[in-house]
């Protein structure tokens, strides 16, 4: 019966010819909540990309069935540990090869998987295109035609749609002096090239490189505006962390507003992370309390050091606690060692007991000032929430500032752009004919059409009729 | 007035003998149909109404798609050309367009000479006054002299026909064409059918008497040599070739329009219909890029048998007086002589949102309408949907579906596609930039992408086929090789690359790798591997683009590909838009008004937004499980 099943691939592969080319990728459950958090793939390459991230060969286990794995992107970079269940087509949800890829309930860990799938070839889904697909394939019966259309309807007609629109108006906005570039840069090509008999400027191969250069600076700086944009979305993470019986906990807990771990005196009572939310200035922040970090004994703490590290790895930013009642020791510095490479802040807690260090070994050498706190007070906590905002809000970039790019589907928009407006500086280099030149450019257009609305090609021609004189 | 109905039955009559009808006619005949071609002139078959030439950018791939499927235009051109040339050879292989010059008399009477001769087809000259309908079907057309002709499809090409009215300054007459009746009953008729109908404008030059030029005053244009022809079935020109003149307008012509334009019926507000923007008025340039010192004219010979002279560029509606005095400040034309006065015309066109994409309307089973009563302008455009119009209506006398176009697969397809899905809201003109997939609709691949369909509705002539079928292997089998072969050590061609200035060529170097280099051309390899010689140089330059820009034109076929899905999902002919639940008012309405056959089209209709398409699909699906569940 298993040997049956690599002809699936085979079948589908011919499926593939005439029916959706791409391999999509997005979460299947909402972003920040629940334990478990289920990545979805479906086209052609999912099993290949899957099989490279689970390490889980789809023709070796059965289908339709969890099978644990490690999931790592595709450098081989440990992203969890998780499970993988594989639907060969057409028995899926869409009618196409599905994977699912289950990953613990955190959603910066579902952003590196989607990530990682999306190098590995795959790209992100529009909003219900896995719906979409499985209509087209006949996979969906009428209850749930239904129920997608209830969905499509309460976002047009609620409140979700003002939301929405203005999300989306924010980046067209944002994006718009990209757009109006891209298409006067068309304009000029186009120009150059359906009305090259009439007596018009033509566009030199020199200005179509300087101004693509201007462009894929615009584009640059979306792309880096995603690593804080997207946080309005998923939110931030921070971690909390440093040795045991600094205070993680109860600062988590002053933080939330609420008894959510358990507090004890006794060093290493938080073997697993605890986790709660909260808004900052309009940012969605999970505080994510990790076990205290030391070499432990106990297979169950070691895991917990283990996630932790994972933790801190994945976070926007650490808050690294120390006790300010005693001296640092040897344990905080080993500690400090696993954040410091990464977006930190330095904490001095227990500013309830008298204090004996000011962190003076954490100042210096470009070092942020440390913020001195009393988690069981509550002294210092509104100074911590402003220094985790600056860190975290918005930049002065006006891009970022207005409209960031919020989501992972944004952010490849922006990618593919950015690199048709690369193949088209490369074929200016070239000498190629202006047409292929617009044929990039329009491609980097097309690109963002779903940012931006599309460039349609009347508004090109517009755009001619109004700035040149056309016609004999 | 009693009707005399015409004992025979055709299975086809076309109302016009312009650019769409004959092709139309021609088509429809040469599919094995009787059919019937009826004009309100028969000394104005095929005659061009404003510029004496055939191609232009984006028009040339128009003209080469009407060739590969079997019509007429390229092979009328080529036999009566009298200047060729290729334009936009250093903007890219894709936009590079053919255009000639025509000996206007000459041209039509060749074309006329073609419908009298083509087997089945009749001409008659007849003034259409009605389409004659019954039970929402054509059935035929009555005339002005109380004429009903039956056939079993109706095909309108009625040009600027309909209720046209010539405007020079304030003086306006009706006329289909200066010195030609105007139609002036049959968009009545066509309003009582339920047709929704709009006017237009367009405009033409005077012309001028080419013995009162000074031509050593302009500066000599001339055209290719040598030609290269239209039409795919065609190796050369023989005719000899003539010339074209440049000339300038200046500071004093422009002084000379503005002190016309109190009297311009575009400027008093006469003019109603709306014209076209890429071919504005002269006055109409000067108003509006006052910026702009001096605006070039072409002087174009409209034959080889007659002095007058099209002045390209100097389309006009301005007073006679007015004309005179602008023209004789251009450099070149002080004395010159009008033969015939510069115009504006205005006339009535159906929106064409009331088309399917075989070009039969929506409101009347069985009738079609191509060229100007659609809302384009230009011969090409007319000619290719003329083709269209005259396949479909044969095909449904055969009982056969329709031939659509993609696309991706030809301009003819994008020019359709545009029509039917967003209306004319100005008389449409093909522009290379209209095609997503401009790379893949090129002249030199016409035949590639649409000979096969011309075979087979039986409308391209058995021995081009044949030949289209030979270049096409040639085609495939040189690509393999090139694909395939490497370059031995102490081969020729690697010599001969070093020697053009090439980088060294490494022995085991393959072909299409070295095709790829930009400065090795498809000739010099072929020029240097006797097992290539057998290639035609029309092959070899094909292939040449194909290797060169692989990448290019794989990503636009991927695109293509991927579109394509959406244009297979169907709506059937009676998909209740008025009745999807969920869709905003106004997209209602815009999908209610095109009544789109695919999700496709749909999705291409200005304000569509992705989540109604998704409402449109969810529509879709639940109709098809309501048909099953009633069986």
């Amino acid at each position: 019966m298993d040997d049956q099943r690599p002809r699936a691939r085979a079948t589908k592969r011919g499926e593939a010819d005439d029916g959706d080319v791409t391999t999509i990728v997005a979460p299947a459950t909402p972003a920040g909540s629940g334990a478990v958090s289920i990545l979805r793939l479906s086209g052609p390459e999912t099993f290949p990309i899957a099989c490279r991230m689970t390490g889980v060969n789809p023709s070796h286990v059965p289908s339709r069935a969890l099978t644990r794995c490690t999931v790592r992107d595709g450098r081989g970079e440990e992203i969890d540990s998780g499970l993988v269940v594989f639907f060969p087509a057409p028995r899926s949800f869409t009618g196409e090869d599905v994977a699912e890829i289950h990953l613990h309930g955190n959603p910066v860990l579902v952003e590196w998987a989607a990530a990682a799938a999306c190098a590995l070839g795959a790209v992100p889904a529009a909003p219900g295109e896995f719906s979409r697909r499985a209509f087209l394939n006949g996979k969906m019966d009428l209850t749930q035609a239904e129920a997608l259309a209830d969905l499509i309807t309460a976002k047009t007609d609620g409140a979700a749609r003002a939301a929405l629109r203005q999300l989306r108006g924010g980046i067209r906005e944002a994006i718009s002096p990209l757009r109006g570039q891209i298409v006067s840069l068309l304009t000029l090509l186009e120009a150059s090239i359906d009305f090259s008999d009439d007596d018009i400027p033509l566009v030199s191969n020199d200005q179509v490189k300087e101004r693509v250069s201007e462009l894929r600076k615009k584009t640059g700086r979306c792309l880096e505006s995603y690593a804080r944009g997207h946080r309005y979305r998923d939110g931030a993470t921070v971690a909390i962390a440093g040795v045991a019986n600094v205070g993680k906990s109860r600062l988590l807990n002053r933080l939330l507003g609420e008894e959510r771990a358990i507090v004890t005196e006794i060093p290493g009572t938080t073997r697993d992370y605890l986790s709660g939310e909260i808004s900052l200035s309009g940012v969605p922040l999970r505080l994510v309390d990790t076990a205290g970090l030391r070499e432990a004994e106990d297979p169950v703490e070691r895991e917990g050091v283990r996630r932790s590290r994972e933790i801190i790895a994945g976070a926007d930013l650490t808050l690294f606690v120390l006790d300010g009642s005693r001296p640092v020791h040897e344990g905080d510095l080993e500690a400090y060692r696993e954040v410091a490479d990464r977006p930190h802040l330095v904490l001095l807690n227990k500013q309830d007991l008298p204090a004996v260090e000011e962190g003076a070994l954490f100042r210096g050498s470009g070092r942020k000032a440390t913020v001195s706190v009393s988690a069981k007070t509550g002294e210092g906590v509104g100074a911590l929430l402003r220094a985790i905002a600056r860190d975290l809000g918005p930049e002065e970039d006006a891009i970022m500032a207005e409209a960031p790019l919020t989501r992972l589907r944004h952010l490849e928009a922006v990618r593919k752009a950015d690199v048709a407006l690369g193949r088209a500086q490369e074929a200016a280099g070239r000498d190629l004919s202006l047409e292929f030149l617009a044929a990039d450019i329009r491609e980097a257009a097309q690109a963002l059409a779903e940012l931006t609305g599309e460039i349609a090609p009347e508004e090109v021609l517009s755009a001619i009729f109004r700035s040149f004189c056309i016609g004999k | 007035m009693s009707v005399y109905e015409y004992p025979k039955e055709y299975d086809v009559v076309v109302v016009g003998g312009g650019h769409a009808g004959c092709e139309a006619a021609l088509a429809a005949a040469r599919m094995g149909c009787s059919t019937l071609l009826l004009t309100i002139n028969a000394d104005t078959i095929g005659l061009m109404s404003c510029n004496p030439a055939i191609g232009g950018l984006a028009k040339g791939h128009l003209v080469r798609e009407i060739d590969a499927l079997g019509g007429e235009m390229g092979r009328n051109i080529d036999a009566t050309g009298i200047q060729f040339r290729q334009l936009n050879t250093s903007k890219g292989p894709a936009v590079r367009s053919s255009r000639a010059q025509a000996d206007k008399q000459l041209y039509r009477l060749r074309m006329k000479k073609i419908l009298e001769s083509t087997y089945g087809l009749d001409v008659k000259q007849a003034m259409v006054d009605a389409v004659f309908a019954e039970g929402g079907k054509a059935k035929g057309v009555d005339t002005s002299l109380g004429v009903r002709y039956r056939g079993k499809t109706v095909l309108l090409c009625t040009g600027t026909f309909l209720k046209g009215l010539v405007h020079i300054g304030l003086v306006n007459f009706p006329a289909g064409r200066a010195g030609d009746f105007p139609a002036m009953k049959l968009s009545d008729s066509l309003k009582e059918l339920g047709f929704s109908v709009g006017r237009l404008k367009t405009g033409t030059t005077p012309r001028l008497d080419g013995k009162t030029i000074d031509f050593s005053r302009t500066a000599p244009q001339w055209g290719d040599d040598p030609p290269v022809p239209f039409s795919f079935g065609n190796r050369e020109i023989r005719r000899p070739q003539v010339a074209c003149y440049v000339t300038y307008t200046n500071e004093r012509t422009h002084e000379a329009i503005r002190s016309g334009l109190s009297r311009s019926p575009l400027y008093s507000g006469v003019i109603r219909g709306i014209g076209p923007r890429y071919c504005p008025s002269i006055e109409d340039k000067v108003v509006r890029f006052a910026d702009k010192e001096r605006h070039h004219v072409f002087l174009e010979p409209e034959g080889l048998r007659t002095a007058e002279y099209y002045p390209n560029g100097v389309s006009t509606s301005l007073p006679y007086d007015i004309q005179v005095k602008m023209l004789r400040t251009i450099r070149g034309l002080e004395e010159v002589e009008i033969v015939r006065p510069g115009y504006a015309i205005e006339y009535d066109f159906v929106d064409p949102v009331q088309l399917v994409p075989s070009l039969e309307t929506k409101v009347v089973e069985n009738l079609f309408h191509a060229g100007q009563i659609n809302g384009t302008s230009g011969y090409e455009e007319a000619g290719a949907q003329g083709v269209v119009a005259g396949i479909n209506a044969a095909r449904r006398v055969q009982g056969k579906e329709p031939v659509l176009f993609q696309r991706s697969e030809a301009y003819i397809g994008v020019l359709i596609d545009d029509l039917v899905t967003k209306g004319a809201q100005e008389p449409y003109r093909m522009f290379t930039s209209r095609a997503e997939y401009r790379l893949l609709l090129r002249e030199d691949n016409a035949d590639l992408r649409l000979s096969e369909t011309g075979h087979r509705v039986g409308l391209l002539a058995a021995e081009r086929y044949e030949e289209f079928r030979a270049k096409r292997e040639g085609l495939s089998s040189l690509i393999s090789i090139l694909e395939t072969s490497r370059v031995p050590a102490g081969h020729p061609l690697a010599r001969a690359v070093e020697e053009a200035g090439g980088a060294p060529v490494r022995p085991g170097t393959g072909y299409a790798e070295l095709l790829r280099r930009p400065e090795v051309t498809a000739a010099l390899i072929v020029a240097n591997d006797p097992d290539l010689a057998r290639f035609s140089p029309e092959v070899v330059s094909q292939a040449e683009l194909i290797v060169k820009f692989d990448g290019y034109i794989r990503r636009q076929e991927e695109e293509a590909k991927k579109l394509r899905k959406y244009e297979e999902v169907k709506f059937p002919g009676d998909f209740p838009f008025e009745s999807v639940y969920g869709l905003s008012t106004e997209v209602r309405d815009k999908l209610v008004r095109v009544r789109p056959v695919s999700i496709g089209q749909a999705q291409r209709i200005p304000g569509v937004t992705p989540a109604a398409v998704a409402l449109l699909l969810v529509a879709l699906k639940k109709g098809r499980a309501a048909t099953q569940a009633s069986g």
